[in-house]
């Protein structure tokens, strides 16, 4: 009999080894997911510090196209309110850059704000971000595909729900947004 | 995958310091029996490999680019630059940025060194950043940040100390032992130790360079690849690559010491030359076209 009981302990032990694994490599996915989104907050957060400076800005100029500052401002508003909601930060993020886009949009029709410096220097430091933003989200939506992929398969999926690991969702732009606000001298 | 690459790059940097300290005893046992004590030139060698096994690891990020000349970028003079590196590290996923340094020459060229993504560096020519548009250049800085990623610079930067090390050792055993010791030596031991120093002197240098080539050719093209993967945009890598070929070289500006570190080498060098420590330039931009077709359907060449 006691081969028989060497056999259940080596049994239990093979799947005690094996569920450790599997709860590390979840645990070591989901980390470098949130240190991946950590990266793109940073971002985010330079580029609300940058706008209300950039409005000022323009205001200077331009201070009876009051419906674009709203947009911008009220865009602003949501991200900051938005706090860590993934979903929520995404919605913020498009709606504000697309009232980045309209506020470039309305520059276009005032030469001396695009021939200040001020104006010149702050547009200069958002493509910046911009692109540090579109590179932060490159790397994070790829830890979501891994991460999400591991909870999806086997032996990830007979584990994933037990231990409380979600699927995330990808940080995904509007087709017409995926290239930074631009704007021709 | 990457994460084999990372594993494999760090065996192979043990293996180097394993065998630099074999080579490096045997060195020192020449040198004491040669001097009639073969017990202390054995032990003086052993606390000198491991101090510079501790130097290499720790300090040949320090020691490559004072070898190179480069000078600290600072950011007011090189925002774009900046812009570049800080951005294709974010797609990396490094922790913190590679810090940014300056080589004063006219060529296009650039090299990566450190011992992990925490402590790294990238260094880039003048010449580079004047003749390459941003896209070439975020290409050549992709593949830089791909070697970092594997710890390609781990292995190469090591390697780059520890060799020169062993030939500066070996110049020293050719220059003063042959002349002033060897009578004595070849009276007490005979032709064969007279053979063994001549080994010493002429076969150790060229086995310490066939470890950096290959630590080379094959990374490359993997660079290359990875490189792909960060800027999404092939034509950016491959236009700088296009743009080295058509350039004319001085052959003294690189060391040879550390030719193996950089982007590329001059093409009289690298092409089908057995001891090139990098593949020629145009069978790196035909697998660069290969994965633009296989991107887009179509060749857009």
């Amino acid at each position: 009999m006691s081969g028989m009981m060497w056999l259940v302990i080596g049994v239990i032990v093979f799947i005690f080894a094996f569920i450790i694994i599997v709860y590390n490599r979840l645990i070591v996915l989901k980390i470098r997911t949130n240190e991946a989104w950590a990266q793109i907050d940073v971002q985010l957060k330079k580029r609300n510090d940058l706008v209300p400076n950039l409005v000022e800005t323009v205001k200077g100029y331009a201070a009876h196209e009051k419906a674009v500052f709203e947009n911008v401002t009220k865009a602003r508003a949501m991200m900051q309110s938005a706090g860590s909601d993934v979903g929520k930060v995404i919605e913020a993020n498009n709606l504000l850059t697309g009232a980045l886009k309209s506020l470039f949009a309305v520059v276009e029709n005032y030469p001396e704000l695009k021939a200040n410096q001020n104006f010149l220097n702050l547009q200069m430091e958002l493509t910046g971000i911009e692109e540090k933003i579109a590179y932060a989200r490159q790397f994070y939506n790829e830890t979501v595909r891994m991460y999400n992929e591991y909870q999806q398969k086997f032996p990830g999926v007979l584990f994933a729900g037990v231990f409380g690991h979600t699927t995330r969702n990808y940080f995904e732009i509007e087709e017409s947004e995926k290239k930074a606000p631009q704007v021709k001298f | 995958m990457v994460y084999e690459d990372i594993e494999l790059n760090k065996r192979n940097t043990l293996f180097l310091f394993i065998f630099f300290i074999i080579i490096f005893i045997g060195i020192g046992y020449i040198i004491g029996e040669i001097y009639g004590d073969y017990y202390t030139g054995v032990l003086f060698a052993f606390v000198v490999s491991v101090v510079s096994i501790w130097t290499s690891y720790y300090h040949s990020d320090k020691i490559v680019l004072a070898i190179i000349g480069a000078n600290k970028a600072e950011r007011k003079f090189y925002p774009q630059l900046f812009n570049s590196v800080e951005g294709l590290s974010l797609a990396a996923g490094f922790a913190k940025p590679p810090e940014i340094y300056i080589i004063k020459d006219e060529s296009i060229n650039a090299l990566a060194t450190g011992r992990n993504p925490e402590h790294s560096a990238i260094a880039v020519t003048e010449g580079a950043l004047l003749k390459l548009d941003k896209l070439e250049l975020e290409g050549v800085i992709a593949h830089e940040m791909s070697h970092i990623k594997n710890y390609d610079i781990l292995v190469s930067s090591v390697a780059a100390v520890l060799v020169g090390m062993i030939v500066i050792l070996c110049d020293f055993i050719t220059r003063n032992l042959f002349r002033t010791r060897m009578r004595k030596a070849s009276a007490r031991y005979g032709l064969l130790f007279i053979l063994f120093v001549l080994i010493a002197a002429i076969i150790a240098p060229i086995a310490a360079r066939i470890i950096s080539f290959a630590v080379s050719r094959q990374r490359e093209y993997m660079a290359d690849a990875s490189a792909v993967l960060l800027t999404r945009y092939p034509k950016g890598l491959i236009g700088a690559l296009e743009k080295i070929k058509k350039e004319i070289y001085n052959p003294d500006e690189i060391n040879r010491g550390i030719q193996h570190m950089y982007f590329t080498t001059p093409s009289y060098l690298s092409d089908n030359n057995l001891f090139a420590t990098h593949p020629p330039i145009e069978s790196r931009i035909e697998r660069l076209s290969r994965m633009l077709y296989n991107q887009n359907g179509q060749n857009q060449l």
